[in-house]
């Protein structure tokens, strides 16, 4: 549990806020890269930590990130005309580059200087692996961009996405380092002989307490959950939180498995998540496992709209129950009778209410993560707000060079020390089977 | 610029003339009623009221006021006007 006071403070994010200041320390995703497909295509309307964006890419190809509101007087630049490098208001044609400078204000005199004087708030933004990162912090010179390794692949074989949820941040992202939930929203109703034998699904399903190490890293916190397998091994789930919204989980192998997976606030009720990488590098997925899939995957989005929050919606969601079949749930077809191991996600995030008052909560020894990872975000806040302490990576990008996944690991042995070179990214590893995973994605 | 704007953040050019002198006259009012007691404006004269708004052309270096004294009368019908010096 959280004070009521903690819980606010983790929680909010907009300007001036303490976890809104942490986030303003990083460059963040603030977009796919192809929501803006061409030079001078359509501006895009963007909810980034409380404030209201547009996003444009101009005739050059370069992304600008501006306040939605025409330093004029108000008026939304989303109505503007992308045109010539700049964002032209269609109220009275001032006009603005990707960096914020006013251009044009052709309803002044023409030897006014008044131009010279008006600058739009525009945010830094670069794009790399699919995503635009965008700067809404306090530096004029920028600090690097995380060495996130999934979103630094070569052109071709990378994949982003995004999902946008409706709840805190926090909520979603907790949600990704709770392994202990994998055995019941997702893998409940599952029985260890619809898994392959002596795969990492098949002790999942076979044990669904593991027990569990946490550490604080130099990035944010790891953990590993475990529990026993064959031939006296353990089977080990190695997972990280990397300051300020990045999760690398556990599923698949590691050495081989090469994500990352940012929970973005939108604002305090909204996040956008976004999904990076390695494309093709995973196991097929295996026919045997457990249930009956219906035909939706679950995953089905609407087409994007162009309101603040119309972008990256699921089909199933809070208005339709996430199109449970309750049939399917009292068959054991699946536990949640919900679609789609994300749809499932999102599903039980969401229902925890917009923002969680986490006083009522009952903490487990399954929640050991969830609690680090809360107490690092409280501390390097208010470390930042009381005594100025850059929080932890913004400048040390390679920190970032990390990777999670499943190992089996001899009963006794030391998990760090022995997963010391398979955590390391940029790093191949032929040696590796994936079919250990039994289907794991 | 949603439901309501903090104007705080804005940038008045010189296009902005007007509108700023209505915002004033709009607090001056709210104020001298709240404070005074002031009856504003028009509320006890109707009359005031009768007026109308337009274009026209003038001679340059002309006063816009005297010349367009008996154009901005409502009430009043002008035969000699050209509807389509407006151009549609």
């Amino acid at each position: 549990m959280l004070s009521k006071e903690d819980n606010e403070l983790v929680s909010r994010v907009g300007p001036g806020t303490l976890m809104g200041n942490l986030f303003r320390q990083y460059w963040v995703p603030a977009l796919l890269a192809s929501e803006l497909p061409s030079p001078d295509s359509d501006p895009v309307r963007v909810l980034l930590l409380g404030e209201k964006l547009i996003a444009f890419r101009d005739s050059s190809g370069q992304v600008g990130l501006m306040q939605h509101n025409c330093p004029h007087r108000g008026a939304s630049l989303f109505f503007g005309r992308n045109e010539e490098n700049g964002l032209r208001c269609v109220y009275h044609g001032w006009k603005f580059s990707a960096d914020g400078t006013c251009v044009d204000m052709p309803n002044e005199p023409a030897e006014s200087d008044f131009k010279s004087k008006v600058k739009a708030v525009a945010y830094p933004t670069q794009e790399r692996g699919g995503i635009v990162w965008a700067y809404l912090g306090p530096r004029a010179t920028p600090p690097p961009l995380p060495d996130l390794e999934a979103n630094m692949l070569p052109d071709g074989e990378w994949q982003a996405n995004a999902t946008m949820r409706e709840c805190n941040w926090l909520q979603g992202l907790e949600g990704d380092i709770d392994t202990s939930h994998l055995g019941f929203l997702h893998f409940g109703a599952r029985d260890p002989e619809q898994t392959s034998a002596n795969t990492f699904d098949y002790y999942t399903v076979k044990d669904r307490a593991p027990r569990y190490k946490a550490i604080d890293t130099d990035y944010g916190a790891m953990y590993g959950a475990y529990r026993p397998a064959h031939d006296k091994l353990n089977y080990w789930r190695i997972a990280q939180f990397l300051f300020p919204c990045y999760v690398m989980i556990p599923t698949y192998v590691l050495g081989l498995q090469v994500l990352a997976r940012a929970w973005v606030p939108m604002d305090d009720e909204h996040m956008m998540f976004f999904g990076m990488s390695a494309r093709s590098r995973r196991a097929a997925p295996n026919p045997a496992r457990g249930g009956t899939l219906p035909t939706r995957t679950g995953m089905e989005k609407l087409p994007n709209s162009t309101d603040w929050y119309g972008r990256f919606r699921l089909v199933a969601d809070a208005r339709n129950d996430y199109l449970i079949d309750r049939e399917w749930q009292r068959s054991r077809g699946d536990f949640t009778g919900i679609a789609g191991v994300p749809t499932q996600d999102q599903a039980i995030t969401e229902s925890m209410g917009p923002v969680l008052d986490r006083s009522i909560e009952h903490l487990g020894t399954s929640d050991v993560m969830v609690i680090r990872v809360r107490r690092r975000l409280i501390q390097a806040a208010r470390a930042l707000a009381d005594e100025e302490v850059t929080p932890p990576g913004v400048d040390h990008p390679d920190v970032y060079r990390v990777r999670s996944g499943g190992c089996f690991l001899p009963e006794g042995a030391g998990w760090l020390e022995a997963t010391a070179e398979l955590r390391k990214a940029f790093v191949e590893h032929p040696e590796l089977d994936p079919a250990m995973s039994g289907g794991q994605a | 610029m949603g439901a309501i704007y903090d104007r705080e953040l804005e940038h008045l050019g010189s296009s902005d003339v007007m509108l700023i002198r209505v915002r004033r006259r709009l607090l001056a009012a709210a104020q001298a009623l709240a404070n005074e007691s002031v009856t504003p404006p028009g509320v006890a004269h109707p009359e005031a009221y009768a007026v109308r708004g337009g274009g026209v052309f003038l001679p340059s270096g002309a006063d816009w006021l005297q010349s367009t004294a008996e154009l901005r009368k409502a009430f009043v019908d002008h035969p000699e006007l050209d509807p389509s010096v407006a151009g549609g």
